[in-house]
């Protein structure tokens, strides 16, 4: 019994299976052309792929059926896909010009009604092109940027969003539609992106896909070109520029085919600059993050490591995200985060983890703590900055571990000035000066100046005058000797016939000691008898001489006290008038 | 001793009158300037040192001046105020650094040929000390020279006598030097041999006329040598040597 549940279930399985292998019904009308000249004609095709069922078309008034309806069906089976399509179409010419809608077309298939949407067709003025002209430009403006009138190819370059905040992901799509069967694609010039910061999704192949696009109920074969997420950095209106693809249809065997450059459109983006009140340690992530800082270890000896690990996670602009700033205790060497990625990037747009990696090495024991860490992001969805916080993390260093580092191996902090300022006033007030006032220059400085030199030629002068004039005290003294000797002698001589002898003795010795003094130049206070020897006998005079001066001189002082005869006077005169004819014969 | 005294008597009315009351009011002005700015109270600091400047002169007031301009944004003030002081300390760091920070905030930016270290000190050498100061060490000279000379004159040694000679005619030499230098000293401190623009912008014209060719174009702030006056014409240079003429009341004399 138990076996045979099984097997029934697995039969059921099976079964399921199959079923989710036949291809989903869809229902879908299409025309070959839009907008349709006067005249022309056109298809409108109903298609309903892996169904059966009863086609109701739609009211079809509006236009001229020229042929149909005509029912095809197909049926393929590959790789053990097996899709059904049946087709109904019709041949329309329009009977005027305006737009025309063609209603829903309607089948029932398994209960379920499916309708087809309803096209809008454009019918235009005769075979000029001047009068689709206008309308071609608005349909072109929407979807191929101009350049091409070939309605067959399509560039199209699809952002998910028309409004983003700076930093705040968008996906661009590049897609290719064509109604050629054979394309040959050649150059393709992608946009360069200004003010961007792009990434590739690098997991796709471009290559034509199963289903067909409906532009305007024409259907076209479809192919994404490329897929990238881009990250706004700027605020403003920013413009991606057209993209475009040379290339070549219809190129067989025969026929060389024909160059078309395909131009797309070049869609705008507003970027909204971020709200100005940013928290100071907001650092440009804009997504959604997650937020976790890990420690391996909080006990340790010095001169061990530390790693800390910071993840942040989530969707956004991680590939531009910093590391949270880390005020990591002074005696701690700190080396430069090493930068982990694991970065996603796909149609959803940019996600995954990035992770900093720290090397902590403590290098004296003690208490540490390395403060909260917070990390800010910017959520574009609530339009808010977020803050998460780790920490505070604290450390206990223990022991004596190794050896305590040279100073050069220690970080340091490199003085940069943060801000630039003028230098601080000067607060001394004894430098002011009195305004307009200049000692060089003035009376004084002059005066000054030139002092030393005057005093010094004062000097000199004075000095040559006293000189001088010393020399000339010394001469006419010599020459006066004589002259004031015999004046004495004279009086002497009056004094002797008036009998008074102590006058005479007086005037003679006065004459001698004067004549002495002046002739020999020495001065009254040295007058003694060994200094008028030495300088008589230098003034060559004989000693006779010299012993009768003083004998004379000896004389004159006795006779003050014991008077004398005439008669000795009288030879005394005589002998001090030889003396003095001597000396001044003899002394110059 | 009496030579000493004759000197005293002559130098003492000298430094005697710069202490005169002027000066002491100066000084209180300044004094209250400097705790404005301490406070931040700019403005009012401005207004002290402002009439200070207008009783005495030197290094300090101009600086201080030019540090409350330059608080005040008023940078083409500051700049001129920075410039006088340097007329005072040609080498004096502080301004210099202070002088580079106001350029930066003005219009024109002319390409200055730096000035090497040994041009600096040559700077500080011969205008640091000032007029006063270099007729003062000409003053010491005049007499050193006239002692050594009276050294000679006595009858010493031939030895001591040569060393009085040649002593004195060195002195005597260098006397003249310290004199020259003080007159440049002088001319470089009282004549206004340059200017800052004052007006936002101005022409700077080929001819001293109106009519004439506009050939540079300078905004407030920069600094300019006058180089010639013809009535109410200057001839200027700019740093960069292009020369032109302006008219006076566009520019502040430093």
């Amino acid at each position: 019994m138990k076996k045979t549940g099984k097997y029934i279930a697995f039969i059921f399985f099976l079964l399921l299976s199959l079923s989710g292998y036949s291809q989903e019904t869809s229902f879908y009308a299409t025309v070959d052309k839009n907008p349709v000249k006067m005249g022309d004609v056109f298809s409108y095709k109903v298609t309903l792929a892996n169904g059966r069922g009863n086609i109701q078309p739609p009211d079809l008034d509006d236009f001229r059926l020229v042929f149909g309806p005509s029912q095809s069906s197909q049926y393929s089976l590959s790789n053990g896909r097996q899709s059904s399509t049946l087709t109904l179409s019709y041949t329309l010419r329009p009977k005027k010009t305006g737009t025309f809608k063609i209603g829903q077309a309607k089948v029932q298939v398994d209960g379920k009604t499916y309708t087809s949407k309803p096209i809008e067709v454009k019918v235009v003025e005769g075979n000029s092109n001047g009068g689709s002209s206008n309308y071609d430009r608005r349909d072109q403006n929407r979807n191929t940027q101009a350049s091409s009138d070939d309605e067959n190819i399509i560039l199209r370059i699809n952002l998910n969003k028309r409004e983003a905040y700076i930093g705040e992901q968008v996906t661009a799509t590049y897609i290719l539609l064509t109604r050629y069967q054979n394309l040959d694609v050649g150059d393709m010039r992608f946009p360069t992106l200004n003010g961007f910061w792009t990434e590739d999704l690098k997991d796709e192949k471009a290559s034509w896909e199963r289903e067909y696009e409906i532009v305007k109920g024409v259907p076209y074969r479809k192919a994404i070109l490329k897929r990238q997420v881009l990250f706004p950095q700027r605020s403003g209106e920013l413009k991606i520029e057209s993209m475009e693809i040379e290339g070549r249809v219809n190129r067989s065997f025969f026929n060389p085919g024909r160059e078309v450059t395909i131009v797309s459109n070049s869609p705008q983006i507003k970027v909204k600059s971020l709200p100005r009140s940013s928290p100071s340690n907001f650092k440009g992530a804009v997504g959604r993050f997650k937020f976790n800082v890990d420690v391996d270890r909080t006990e340790l000896k010095a001169n061990e490591a530390i790693n800390l690990k910071i993840d942040i996670s989530g969707t956004g602009n991680l590939p531009l995200t910093d590391a949270p700033e880390i005020e990591f205790p002074s005696d701690f060497e700190v080396y430069d985060p090493e930068v982990n990625d694991r970065i996603n990037v796909s149609a959803n747009g940019v996600s995954g983890r990035r992770r900093f990696q720290y090397l902590i090495i403590p290098r004296y024991p003690g208490e540490y703590t390395i403060d909260k860490i917070s990390f800010t992001h910017f959520d574009p969805k609530s339009g808010k900055y977020e803050t998460q916080t780790a920490g505070p993390f604290k450390f206990a260093v223990s022991g004596e571990g190794g050896t305590v580092p040279t100073t050069a191996q220690r970080r340091k902090n490199r003085v940069i000035p943060a801000a630039n300022d003028i230098r601080y006033i000067f607060t001394n007030p004894s430098d002011l000066m009195v305004k307009g006032k200049m000692f060089y220059g003035s009376a004084g400085f002059y005066g000054l100046l030139a002092a030393p030199f005057i005093l010094l030629l004062i000097f000199l002068a004075f000095r040559r005058r006293k000189e001088s004039m010393e020399q000339d005290v010394i001469g006419s003294k010599k020459r006066r000797a004589n002259r004031i000797a015999k004046q004495r002698l004279k009086d002497a001589e009056k004094a002797l016939k008036k009998n008074d002898s102590k006058a005479f003795f007086a005037e003679v010795s006065k004459a001698l000691y004067g004549y002495l003094e002046d002739k020999l130049v020495i001065p009254k206070s040295q007058l003694s008898k060994p200094v008028i020897t030495e300088k008589l006998q230098s003034g060559n005079i004989e000693q006779q001489s010299i012993d009768k001066l003083f004998k004379t001189l000896e004389l004159c002082e006795m006779a003050r006290f014991a008077p004398m005869d005439s008669a000795d006077e009288k030879s005394i005169f005589q002998q001090t008038v030889s003396l003095l004819e001597t000396f001044e014969n003899k002394l110059k | 001793m009496k030579k000493l005294l004759f000197i005293f008597a002559i130098a003492l009315p000298i430094f005697g009158l710069a202490e005169n009351a002027d000066l002491n009011q100066a000084r209180a002005l300044f004094e209250k300037g400097t705790e404005a700015y301490k406070a931040g109270d700019y403005e009012s600091a401005l207004t002290f040192f402002q009439e200070a400047e207008s009783k005495s002169t030197g290094f300090a007031v101009n600086y201080n001046l030019g540090n409350t301009h330059f608080k005040l944004n008023n940078v083409k003030e500051s700049i001129l105020f920075y410039e006088r002081a340097l007329k005072y300390e040609p080498a004096n760091e502080d301004v210099i650094y202070n002088l580079r920070l106001a350029n930066d905030l003005i219009v024109d930016r002319i390409e200055n040929l730096p000035k090497s270290k040994l041009n600096r000190w040559w700077r500080d050498f011969r205008y640091g000390m000032g007029p006063d100061g270099w007729g003062l060490i000409a003053i010491s000279l005049a007499f050193m020279a006239s002692v050594l000379l009276l050294i000679y004159s006595f009858r010493f040694r031939p030895g001591i006598r040569r060393f009085g000679f040649y002593g004195g005619l060195i002195s005597a030499i260098l006397m003249v030097c310290a004199i020259t230098l003080a007159q440049s000293a002088k001319n470089f401190r009282v004549n206004n041999i340059s200017g800052v623009i004052f007006t936002d912008k101005v022409d700077v014209k080929s001819e001293p006329r109106l009519e004439s060719l506009d050939i540079l174009v300078l905004h407030a702030g920069t600094k300019v040598d006058i180089i010639d006056r013809e009535g109410d014409w200057y001839e200027v240079q700019i740093a960069s040597g292009d020369r032109g003429w302006l008219r006076a009341e566009t520019l502040e004399e430093i």
